[in-house]
């Protein structure tokens, strides 16, 4: 009884060990993943500093105590604030590239002293934010009060103070930098958008797990003894795939649309937009599903590598995590993860409000990724059958 | 109709075809045989064009075959060793589809793809995924989707594997009447028996190289004759036969005695007067010749194959 047992589980750990490089790759999705995790929720055990979060500043007041403010808030640890004027910091805060800018009000600075004095009203900062990003505007609003009370204290007393929250004599009001009603819909238009394009990426490794197969039972054997070229398979493939991703894509949002309640702004561009948009990630899935394809030698091993990609894009092209968390080196990285560039496009279209031309960057650089794919896939996808 | 001269590939450090040349005429059934890994199924994927050689040529029809001519692929119809066909849909879509890639069209195609279903006894269920399919029917479908542009060559690489014999005997009608109506036919199986039923010459494959190339009835005369004579008596003899005369040796088996003579023309005759002698009357007395396994054994050696 318990020799067959030993033999039972003996069999099955040869066949598991049998592929070394599906065992590697089964050991090192977890572990990187992990180790990714850790590294943005934990401490490495190098530092325990925590992460500055990255503001503009508009400075309109231009008076002692605003540069005391803003040199206070470069000094401190929780912000890293770059001065820029209003119409930059709008456009970078509604591109997604900033979470917000803090504008000082011209006159800020002696309407605060008045307000803490006299019990005047109260001036209030102007916060342009990216209603995706309240963590980091949270993380903001807390700096700026401590820096604010602690220049106003010093200018007025001499001595610098933290905060008391019940008495500020400032406020703060903020201006989402999307369409009207992106703020409020914001948040569950980002997570279509991202898992939109992660379940598009891990239905492209299905149909690249479908053409091994094809080719396992000999269907290539076949169809390469027809005078059709491979480019020719491949391109028929590839347009029928992007056809099935297109779908997907339309089936998901569609269900935003409907049970969330966001839409896409509207004006002609904008739905052209969003629909060049789906179409050019549907490409680059389909694509990316026969790049899948083309790297592994068995249908084992290219489901463990392309799982560990998707998984990989889906992490640095900011679909599970904000990218302000990231470390700085991989906010860069993201920009070369198609995923972030269809997340960010949707997002321009639907609730950021941003142009055409925003979405044809988006298309030309999904496009690109395609042709990359493609080109990799037409070159390394081997048609010849095995010895025999 | 179809030359195959010096063809030689090989993957890696592995030589699959060292040396391989045979001809095929037009209207004839052609069978490759050899044991496996003798390089078969990369002879018939070079002359399908599925693999381009590493030297030595494929001509058919005068025309070079290669991956990437699609002249002579136009003429040529493939059944390949696996099932390949898309399971998931119906035998009419699958059917469809493999016509399509020959530029069928149409009526032309609805017609093409009537007759390969009638012609494999499918019509009734056409409409039914493939995967439903048994092993014989799935074996039909395979032959059928090759034969829907009227390809004037037909290449089979182990058709029948995992028929049952229903199936294998409609199959081989079929390929009977395609060979009747003209068809060339190059057929590689390891079924000896079908070799025999099928084709008119045979080529026999090993490591690599065509090591015998022949008509049926040439290829028999390949290795010695054995002279088994079998003698059906009228009634067990009486009493112990021995020393019959021109026998090497002899065996009886109730009524039958199987002798072994060293020459048919100069000892058969001494044979049957020597039974004439001992009083023993016999209605048959018939031969054997060699069969196609027994050449095929002996030019490959019995050694297992990987």
């Amino acid at each position: 009884m318990l020799r067959l047992l030993f033999e039972l589980i003996r069999k099955d750990l040869r066949i598991f060990t049998a592929d070394r490089r599906s065992v590697m790759i089964s050991f090192l999705t977890p572990v990187i993943l992990a180790c990714f995790i850790g590294y943005l929720m934990g401490s490495t055990g190098k530092s325990d500093q925590p992460k500055a979060v990255s503001v503009f500043v508009v400075d309109q007041d231009k008076s002692d105590f605003s540069k005391n403010l803003i040199s206070r808030l470069k000094t401190g640890n929780a912000l890293k604030v770059e001065e820029v004027d209003e119409p930059t910091a709008k456009t970078k805060v509604s591109g997604g590239d900033m979470a917000l800018a803090i504008v000082i009000p011209a006159e800020f600075g002696v309407q605060a002293k008045m307000a803490m004095l006299k019990h005047t009203d109260q001036p209030s900062y102007r916060f342009l934010t990216d209603p995706s990003r309240s963590i980091e505007v949270a993380m903001a609003k807390g700096a700026l009060m401590k820096s604010t009370m602690q220049a106003l204290t010093q200018t007025v007393f001499g001595t610098a103070t933290d905060p008391d929250a019940s008495n500020l004599p400032f406020k703060i009001s903020e201006e989402s930098q999307t369409v009207p009603n992106g703020a409020a819909t914001s948040g569950a238009a980002h997570a279509f958008a991202g898992m939109s394009m992660q379940g598009l990426l891990f239905w492209a490794i299905e149909s690249a797990m479908t053409l091994l197969r094809e080719k396992r039972m000999g269907i290539w054997r076949r169809l390469r003894s027809s005078p059709v070229s491979p480019t020719m398979f491949l391109l028929g493939r590839g347009i029928s795939a992007a056809i099935r991703a297109l779908a997907i894509v339309l089936v998901v949002f569609g269900v935003g649309f409907a049970v969330f309640r966001f839409s896409i702004t509207p004006s002609v561009e904008n739905y052209i937009g969003f629909g060049l948009i789906a179409i050019c990630s549907a490409i680059m899935a389909s694509t990316f599903g026969l790049f899948v394809a083309a790297l592994g030698k068995n249908e084992q091993q290219s489901r463990g590598l392309s799982i560990l990609a998707v998984l990989g894009m889906c992490m640095l092209g900011g679909a599970w995590f904000p990218m302000f968390l990231m470390p700085q080196i991989m906010q860069t990285i993201s920009k070369a993860i198609p995923i972030s560039w269809a997340v960010n496009g949707f997002d321009g279209m639907i609730w950021r409000g941003q142009g055409f031309s925003d979405a044809i960057t988006a298309c030309a650089v999904l496009l690109a990724f395609s042709i990359v794919f493609g080109f990799v896939a037409l070159r390394r996808i081997s048609w010849e059958p095995e010895a025999g | 109709m179809l030359e195959i001269v010096g063809l030689r590939k090989s993957y890696g450090d592995i030589e699959a075809v060292r040396s391989a040349s045979f001809s095929v005429e037009a209207g004839t059934c052609y069978g490759l045989l050899g044991p496996n890994g003798a390089g078969k199924t990369t002879v018939i994927s070079i002359i399908t064009g599925t693999l381009d050689a590493d030297g030595g040529r494929v001509l058919f029809d005068g025309e070079l075959v290669s991956t990437d001519n699609p002249g002579p692929k136009r003429k040529m119809g493939y059944v390949p060793q696996e099932v390949a066909l898309y399971t998931e849909i119906n035998a009419f879509d699958n059917l469809r589809f493999f016509g399509s890639l020959y530029g069928l069209s149409g009526q032309h195609l609805l017609n093409r793809i009537e007759h390969g279903l009638e012609l494999t006894g499918l019509s009734d269920r056409a409409k039914e995924p493939v995967a439903n399919y048994s092993g014989g029917m799935k074996r039909r479908l395979n032959i059928a989707a090759a034969l829907l542009h009227e390809p004037d060559l037909i290449v089979l690489d182990e058709p029948t594997v995992g028929v049952d014999p229903q199936s294998r005997n409609a199959i081989f009608d079929t390929l009977a009447e395609l060979t009747s109506r003209g068809k060339t036919i190059l057929y590689t199986t390891h079924y000896m028996e079908e070799v025999e039923r099928l084709c008119h010459r045979v080529a026999i494959m090993d490591n690599g190289t065509v090591i015998a190339e022949e008509t049926l009835s040439g290829m028999k005369r390949l290795i010695p004759q054995q002279n088994d004579v079998f003698v059906e008596l009228e009634s067990a003899p009486s009493c112990e036969i021995e020393n019959l005369p021109g026998t090497l040796s002899h065996t009886l088996d109730g009524t039958t005695l199987k002798l072994e003579i060293g020459d048919l023309n100069r000892d058969l005759p001494k044979v049957l007067l020597g039974l004439s002698e001992l009083g023993l009357k016999y209605h048959t007395v018939r031969t054997q010749e060699s069969s196609l396994e027994q050449v095929f054994l002996t030019l490959t050696g019995r050694s297992l194959r990987d």
